[in-house]
Order: structure tokens, then C-alpha cells, then sequence
């Protein structure tokens, strides 16, 4: 009993005092974000979907101005290098797919926001040099209006079926997709299978947004792959379309990166923590459809990631990386 | 016109021996005429060798930005070993090729009809074929990927309907879409070259013909295109060095329809990742030399023009052919082409701006109605910063173009400084130059040179200011030889000095022209992408590359939103110059 009492006691004095501890790192934060009245955030949120984000924390924090620099993932990492380059230190956070490439180029802030307590353990990353923000789920898309009940895929075999020809799309970067079917059916039946849906002249775009949106508005019937978050936020504006997910389903943790120069480092830090917290992943769910990396906050719909085996897709980095590039290209592309 | 006395003859020819005073006060005038003179030679040489210079070392090199830099061959040997690198030969060649000749269809058949017959509404159409020209491209590639996408696409569901189809007959992601969007962008440029040449043409060949009773069609493709060969040969050169250096048709259409050329692939290298800069000036370089070549042989055949001596200064215009009854078919056909290519895609991006998500257009996507789309654009601040930044740089680039161009133009005008011809040459040089090209060349020279321009609104300017320097001498060397140098000298003899007299005779006598360029150069400005999209970060968005970032993200329905405000207010300058055109009396280039 006594013991009961004292190990209660002592957990509850931890607690208190590891709780106080950390309003005290976001108070911090917060007043030396405020006096930096400025955040650089590089991503790849559409800019509908962010600027309801971004509002909302201009809200909660009205000293901090967020600039917003959208551009896809690759090119995103492309520009930080250019500008690391030219030696102008402009971005605070990265927040996209490929940020994990600043860690081997030496960007990256070893640090790790209080709220990342409660982020789900198989996504963090044990160097602490990302923060898990949202995930991508790669499943197929397709159009409901389009795709009669019988006809929907059950698996990427169903794709190299003849009577989807020409009506089939994909983005054009889908490289973790692509290696790792390759590593969960063995390489070649993979390339094989790919090579039989290939035959069936996907569109091959860029941007997954992009992809979402042909797909409801009914340009190409069926994605082969797509983020299951892009066809939740096409559900909220009511537009024809669903996915199928085929397990285990590849997914790819988008983590944020606050820059090692970064010009407004506490508000780095401030809107990472919030983005994080319960809060902030519950109104990236409910605003854009996003899919949580938090335990305790859940996707919408929650068959997004229920029931579903979630394998994290490994980083692709070096000549990894632009190997699976060359033959992603020639088995799509043709080239 | 006669250029008799140089600067310096000049002033041996008006000073007295003795007058120390006078002569004291023209040491001086010439001091500072040199510094001026030394300082905008200078600017240029600078401003036209660097980017091309540092090209060059950029494609040497390896590791650009990634890993250890050395001297090395091996982004040549990656570029020419590439088993793609013929196929973006091709596809270069093709694509250039077809966009030279439809364009040329296009813009001499308007240009034939608006200048020579009697076709009713000829003036209206000649404005309206000039319109597309002002709208930039890569909203002009937008509305048609909407008006011809296999699926939802506006022609193909009127097409499928009327004719039962289950599959859509047309698409624009081929070369044939490729090449009709991108000549209805440039076809303008054939019309005024076309017009120009219909007007000023000496018609009695013609005359001649018809008395041997030739047809008008006859005498049209036997006589009058032959006469007017020099100039079809240089204008299809010209839309071919357009057609191959473009970048919005091949990077919105081309993609996607996996049909790369030169252009997207130095875009693809450059700005993907682990970017790939020096493959990309590799492949910039074999691009360059095809465009450099192309406008050698246009140079080439422009002074071989001036041998066929069959445009002549006479007070003379070719007689209007009367088409009969069948101008009002003529008529008729042009209405078609034009509600077909201006009025059908501005309602593809009308629709779409106001519906929720992409529709195919129809009346179902009038029926969404909903401005939401408007009102983001208009409070996000990234679009409001774009349209600031794109003014301050259409401003900034078309003053400083027209400021040093005509300093330049007054050099090689008026004065017999030896190795003048190289100066003009040099401020002409960078119309070999794409685009796409500068953009990856002012990469390679910021982040080598230490001046600290990248990233900034500056670097953009220096772009602008290069690529569009040879149509500001063009212009200001037009103006330039129509001033006497009487007035000139008038000030001189009355004590003014060089700067004096430049400032206050020759720039007000200037200033017409000057408005003229001042204005085109603006708004080819607010059009430009294909060097903007290497070179814009965090706060030096402009417009045009807003709207393809949008695009990008697949944020088609606030593209369509802000391309309806572009073209407004494009269009809205458009017929306000055009207004003070009339009254200034301006010249047309």
C-alpha cells in the first residue's frame, strides 16, 4: 500500500514537474518566436489546404507571420541547396517527403519537439533529426462515376486488365511506391507486373493533387497510386471518387525539418511543436484530410489506416536512389 | 543617313584655337562621355558574356553544388551517351518544325486577309489576332489542355455526342496538340511580320499577273510568296528558334504526353533532386548552338533581303484583291477561327474559375457557381506579392533596358568610336539566348560569383534586363536615325554639355519610341516563365510562375480563377496603349 502510494506520489510529482518543464520550453518558444514575428516554411501543401493551416496558428500565436514557399518535394530540396550555395540561409522548416535528405547534407537541427511524445514509435526517427508531421498511405484511386462497382480493383493485377487501357495515370515521382512493391513481391514479379500495367499507357503527371483532381473530374478514370489523404480531401468537396488499399500499404512519413540556420529558429520550433501536438493534428486531419502521425488523434475516414497493414517506406537515398529513378522512368515513361 | 562627324571630329571642327575656356569645358564634356560611354559598354558586355561564359564552365564541371567540383568532359559525355538524348533531338526538331510551319499558315493567311482583300470586319480581326500574343503562354496552354483533354475536354465531349463516339477523337497530349497550342501562342508574331511585308510590297508583278489573267489564288502562290520569299524564309527560321527554345507547351503538354525536348529536360535535371546542373548546362549548350545557328542563317538571309529590292520606299499600295461573294465566307471562316481560339478557351478558364473542382466545361459547371475561388486568390498573399513583384520587375526591367539601349543606340548611331559595331552586336547577341538557358546561366554565375543577387528580386532584373536588351536596341536604333543631329548639335554650339544635351534633347526627342519599347518590353516582362521558374524563391514569386506552381500542385480551378484577372488586366493595358499609341503617334516595331 505505501509503496502503491509512493510510486503514485513519485509519478505524479514527475509528471507534474516533466509537464512544467515543457510549458516552460513552449512558453520560451513562444516569446522568442514572438519576438521573431517571422516563420520561413518551405512545403508541399497545396496552398488552399495551408493557408486554413496557417490561419489557424496565426490565431493561436498572433506575433508570428508565416511565409509560405510551396513547390514539389524534390525540387523543394533542390532549391535549399541552391540557396545553401549562394549562402542565403532563408528557410526555417521543411515540411515534405524528401526533407530527410537535409540530414546527410548537414541542414538538419539535431532537436526534437516536446509534443513528438505523442507520435506513433514506427514512424520517428531514431537520429531525432526529423519529426514525423503527416503520413501518405499509396493506394489506388478511382472515379466512382466511372468505375462500375464490379469493375473496382482488388489488386494492382486487376490493372494490367485490357480494358483499362488509356485509362490509367500516375505521378511521375513515385519512386518509394515503386521500390518498395519491388522489395515486398520480389523484384522481378514486381517489374513484371509493372511492365503488363505499363502496357496499358498510364498518363504518367506530376503532383499527387494533380492526380487526385483528374481522377474526380473524370480525365483518368483510375490512379494506379495515389495518397489516400489526396482522395479524403476530394471526399470533402463531394467529388466522385475512392480508393482502394492493398496490403501492406506503402506509406511515407512527410517529417518537418527546422533548418540548422535557420533565421527564425524558436518559431521553427514553436510551429513544429504545435503542428505535432493534438491540436494541430487534429485540425490537419479535419482540414485537409491529412493522416495523423499521433496515437491519440485519428484518420478521416478512419479506414484510411484501420485494418490496414502500414509499411513504412525506407529513404531513398545516393545511387539508391537515382537507380530506382532511371528504371521508374524507363518502365513508365519508356525512357 | 549620312554620319559625317564623330564626337570627336566634332569637336575639332568647332573649337577655336585660342578659346581655353571652350576648350577646357569640352575636356570635361568629353571626360564624362567616356565615363558614361565606358560604363554602359561595360554593363553590356557583362551583362551579355558572363551568363554564357559561366555556362560553359558550369557544364565543365562535375559535382555542381553536390559533392567535389572538378574539370571534367563528363556532362557532355552523359548528355550525348544518353539513349534519350536523340529522342529530345527529335522530338525537338519535329515539335520546332511543326510549331514554324502551322504558325506560318496561320499568321500569313490572317495576314493576307487582313491586309490585301476586302473581307468585311478585316479590322476587327487583325486587333484580335494580335490579342493572343499578350496573354501569356502558359495560360494560354492551360485553357487548351481544358478545351482538348482526352476525357473532359470540351471538343471531344461535343465531338463524342454529336457523332456517338465511345472514344475521344482528339488529344493534346501528342505532338499535334503540342503544336497547335504552341502556334496559336506565336502565330501573332508571323501576322505582324506578314502584314508588314503584304503593305509594303511592290504589287506590280501582281498587277501583271492578273492582266496575263491569273487567278487570285494562283497569283497569290505563284507571285506574291515568291516575291515575298526572303521574308517567309526568315520568319519561318525565326518561329523555329521560337518553336524550339519554348517552355510552357512542352513542360504542361509535353510531359505528361512523354514527349520531352531540350527545354524540360534542362528543367528536369536542373531543379530535381540530387539536381543534376551540370548535365543540364550540357544539354543547354547543344540547345544554345541550335538557336545561336538559327538566328546566324536568319541574320544571314535579313541582309539578303535587302537585295531582292522588292519592298521599295514608293508611295505605293498593292491593290486590295475584292473576293466577290466569297468574302463573306472569308469572314464567316475568320469568326469561326477566332470564337474557336480566343473566345472558347477563355470560357474554358471562365468555367472553371467558378466551380469548386475540375469540371469538364458544360453547362453543369455554371451551375456550381461560387467565387470562392476569386476570393482566394485574391487574399492569399503569395498571388498579391507575385502581381507586386511582377509590376516592380516589368517596370524595372523595361526602364533599364530602354535606358541603356538608348545610350547604346546613340553610340552606334552617332558616333564613329572604332569597334562600335561590336557593341551593337553584343546588346543583340542574347536573342539567341532561350529562355530556359538564362535561367540556368544566372544559377551557374550567382552561386560562383560573389555577388550576393540569389534569391533576390536583382537577380530576376539582370535576367529580364539581358534577354530583352535586343529588342530595346532595335527600337531605340529605329528612333535614333530618325532624330536629325542638327538638334544635337544646336545644343552643343549653345554650351551644353554631353549630358545636358542627352538628357534634355535626346532622351525627349527619344522618349516616343522609348515609350514604345518601354511598353512592349513590359509586357513581354510580365509574360516571362521559362528563365523566372530557375530563379524565384521565397518572396520573388512573379505571376507567371504563381500560376505554374499552382498548376502544379493541382490547384487547376485557382489557376483558372487568376488567369481570368491576368488576362483582364493584360488586355486592359493592352487597349490603353494601344489608345496612346494613336495620339503619340508611336511607331510601330
Amino acid at each position: 500500500m505505501v509503496v502503491r502510494i509512493l510510486t503514485l506520489f513519485f509519478l505524479l510529482t514527475f509528471f507534474l514537474f516533466s509537464s512544467s518543464l515543457r510549458a516552460q520550453e513552449s512558453g520560451a518558444l513562444e516569446e522568442g518566436a514572438g519576438k521573431e514575428g517571422r516563420l520561413n516554411l518551405y512545403g508541399s501543401i497545396r496552398e488552399d489546404e495551408a493557408k486554413a493551416i496557417f490561419d489557424t496558428f496565426e490565431k493561436k500565436y498572433p506575433k508570428v507571420k508565416i511565409d509560405y514557399f510551396r513547390s514539389s518535394e524534390d525540387k523543394l530540396v533542390s532549391k535549399i541547396l541552391a540557396e545553401a550555395a549562394a549562402k542565403t540561409y532563408n528557410f526555417d522548416v521543411l515540411i515534405t517527403t524528401a526533407a530527410y535528405h537535409l540530414k546527410k547534407l548537414g541542414m538538419a537541427l539535431k532537436w526534437t519537439p516536446p509534443s513528438a511524445a505523442g507520435i506513433r514509435k514506427d514512424l520517428t526517427d531514431p537520429e531525432g533529426m526529423t519529426t514525423p508531421v503527416y503520413i501518405n498511405t499509396n493506394v489506388i484511386q478511382y472515379n466512382t462515376n466511372l468505375v462500375q462497382k464490379a469493375d473496382i480493383p482488388k489488386s494492382y493485377e486487376d490493372l494490367a486488365l485490357p480494358k483499362w487501357k488509356g485509362k490509367l495515370c500516375l505521378e511521375d515521382t513515385d519512386f518509394e511506391w515503386f521500390t518498395e512493391l519491388q522489395d515486398v513481391m520480389g523484384k522481378e514479379k514486381a517489374l513484371n507486373l509493372f511492365k503488363k500495367i505499363s502496357a496499358n499507357q498510364p498518363a504518367v503527371r506530376n503532383g499527387h493533387g494533380l492526380i487526385s483532381d483528374l481522377v474526380a473530374a473524370g480525365e483518368c478514370p483510375i490512379a494506379i497510386n495515389n495518397y489516400g489523404n489526396q482522395v479524403a480531401r476530394a471526399q470533402k468537396k463531394n467529388a466522385p471518387t475512392d480508393f482502394v488499399a492493398i496490403n501492406p500499404v506503402v506509406t511515407i512519413v512527410a517529417p518537418a525539418v527546422v533548418s540548422k540556420n535557420a533565421p527564425h529558429p524558436n518559431a521553427a520550433k514553436l510551429y513544429v511543436n504545435w503542428i505535432t501536438s493534438k491540436e494541430g493534428q487534429e485540425f490537419i486531419v479535419k482540414n485537409g484530410g491529412r493522416i495523423p502521425v499521433r496515437a491519440d488523434v485519428e484518420a478521416d475516414p478512419p479506414r484510411l489506416t484501420k485494418g490496414l497493414k502500414l509499411r513504412v517506406a525506407k529513404n531513398l537515398e545516393g545511387k539508391e536512389l537515382t537507380d530506382a529513378q532511371a528504371l521508374f522512368r524507363q518502365i513508365w515513361q519508356g525512357r | 543617313m549620312p554620319r559625317r562627324s564623330s564626337v570627336r571630329s566634332g569637336k575639332a571642327d568647332r573649337v577655336l584655337p585660342g578659346d581655353a575656356e571652350e576648350r577646357e569645358r569640352i575636356r570635361n564634356w568629353f571626360r564624362l562621355d567616356v565615363i558614361i560611354l565606358g560604363g554602359v559598354i561595360l554593363v553590356v558586355a557583362y551583362l551579355a558574356v558572363t551568363p554564357l561564359a559561366m555556362l560553359l564552365y558550369g557544364s565543365l564541371r562535375s559535382g555542381f553544388l553536390v559533392g567535389d567540383g572538378e574539370f571534367t568532359f563528363a556532362n557532355y559525355v552523359l548528355a550525348y551517351t544518353d539513349r534519350e538524348f536523340y529522342a529530345l533531338l527529335f522530338n525537338s526538331l519535329v515539335y520546332a518544325l511543326g510549331v514554324s510551319f502551322l504558325t506560318f499558315l496561320i499568321g500569313t493567311a490572317l495576314a493576307w486577309i487582313c491586309e490585301r482583300t476586302n473581307t468585311p470586319g478585316q479590322r476587327l480581326f487583325a486587333m484580335m489576332a494580335v490579342t493572343n500574343y499578350i496573354i501569356p503562354g502558359v495560360l494560354l496552354t492551360i485553357s487548351w489542355i481544358l478545351l482538348l483533354s482526352p476525357r473532359i475536354g470540351f471538343f471531344n465531349t461535343v465531338l463524342m455526342k454529336l457523332f456517338g463516339l465511345s472514344e475521344p477523337p482528339l488529344t493534346i497530349y501528342s505532338y499535334w496538340g503540342m503544336i497547335w497550342t504552341a502556334s496559336l501562342h506565336l502565330y501573332p508574331l508571323t501576322f505582324l511580320m506578314m502584314s508588314a511585308a503584304f503593305r509594303s510590297m511592290d504589287g506590280s508583278l501582281e498587277e501583271a499577273a492578273w492582266t496575263a489573267g491569273a487567278s487570285h489564288l494562283g497569283c497569290l502562290r505563284q507571285i506574291t510568296l515568291k516575291i515575298l520569299r526572303p521574308a517567309v524564309f526568315s520568319g519561318v527560321l525565326i518561329l523555329f528558334v521560337r518553336g524550339i527554345e519554348s517552355f510552357e507547351v512542352p513542360a504542361l503538354i509535353g510531359i505528361p504526353a512523354r514527349i520531352f525536348v531540350f527545354t524540360t529536360k534542362i528543367y528536369e535535371a536542373a531543379s530535381g533532386f540530387p539536381p543534376a546542373l551540370g548535365l543540364a548546362g550540357a544539354n543547354a549548350a547543344t540547345l544554345l548552338l541550335i538557336s545561336i545557328l538559327g538566328v546566324y542563317l536568319y541574320q544571314r538571309l535579313a541582309v539578303r533581303e535587302g537585295s531582292f529590292a522588292t519592298i521599295t520606299g514608293k508611295g505605293y499600295r498593292p491593290r486590295v484583291i475584292d473576293l466577290g461573294r466569297w468574302k463573306y465566307l472569308v469572314s464567316a471562316g475568320c469568326a469561326l477561327f477566332f470564337i474557336i481560339t480566343l473566345l472558347l478557351p477563355a470560357l474554358a478558364l471562365l468555367g472553371t474559375s467558378f466551380s469548386g473542382y475540375l469540371v469538364a466545361l458544360s453547362p453543369e459547371a455554371f451551375k456550381n457557381f461560387s467565387l470562392a475561388e476569386y476570393r482566394f486568390v485574391l487574399s492569399y498573399p503569395i498571388i498579391t506579392r507575385a502581381f507586386r513583384n511582377s509590376l516592380i520587375l516589368a517596370a524595372g526591367s523595361a526602364t533599364a533596358v530602354m535606358f541603356l539601349t538608348s545610350i547604346i543606340a546613340w553610340i552606334t548611331v552617332r558616333t564613329q568610336i572604332r569597334g562600335k559595331w561590336m557593341l551593337d552586336a553584343l546588346a543583340f547577341s542574347p536573342i539567341a539566348i532561350p529562355g530556359v538557358i538564362m535561367g540556368i546561366s544566372m544559377i551557374f554565375v550567382y552561386l560562383t560569383l560573389p555577388i550576393p543577387i540569389y534569391g533576390t528580386l536583382w537577380i530576376l532584373l539582370v535576367a529580364y534586363v539581358t534577354l530583352y536588351m535586343p529588342y530595346g536596341i532595335r527600337v531605340a536604333s529605329a528612333t535614333m536615325l530618325q532624330i536629325h543631329r542638327e538638334l544635337e548639335e544646336a545644343s552643343t554650339t549653345s554650351g551644353a554639355s554631353w549630358t545636358q544635351t542627352f538628357f534634355r534633347i535626346v532622351l525627349p526627342l527619344l522618349l516616343p519610341g522609348f515609350f514604345a519599347g518601354w511598353i512592349y518590353i513590359a509586357i513581354i516582362s510580365l509574360r516571362e516563365l521559362s528563365a523566372s521558374i530557375f530563379l524565384v524563391g521565397q518572396g520573388t514569386e512573379v505571376l507567371s510562375t504563381v500560376v505554374f506552381a499552382l498548376w502544379d500542385s493541382g490547384n487547376i480551378t485557382a489557376v483558372a480563377a487568376l488567369g481570368v484577372l491576368m488576362t483582364l488586366m493584360l488586355v486592359a493595358a493592352a487597349l490603353v496603349i494601344q489608345r496612346w499609341q494613336r495620339r503619340l503617334g508611336i511607331l510601330r516595331e
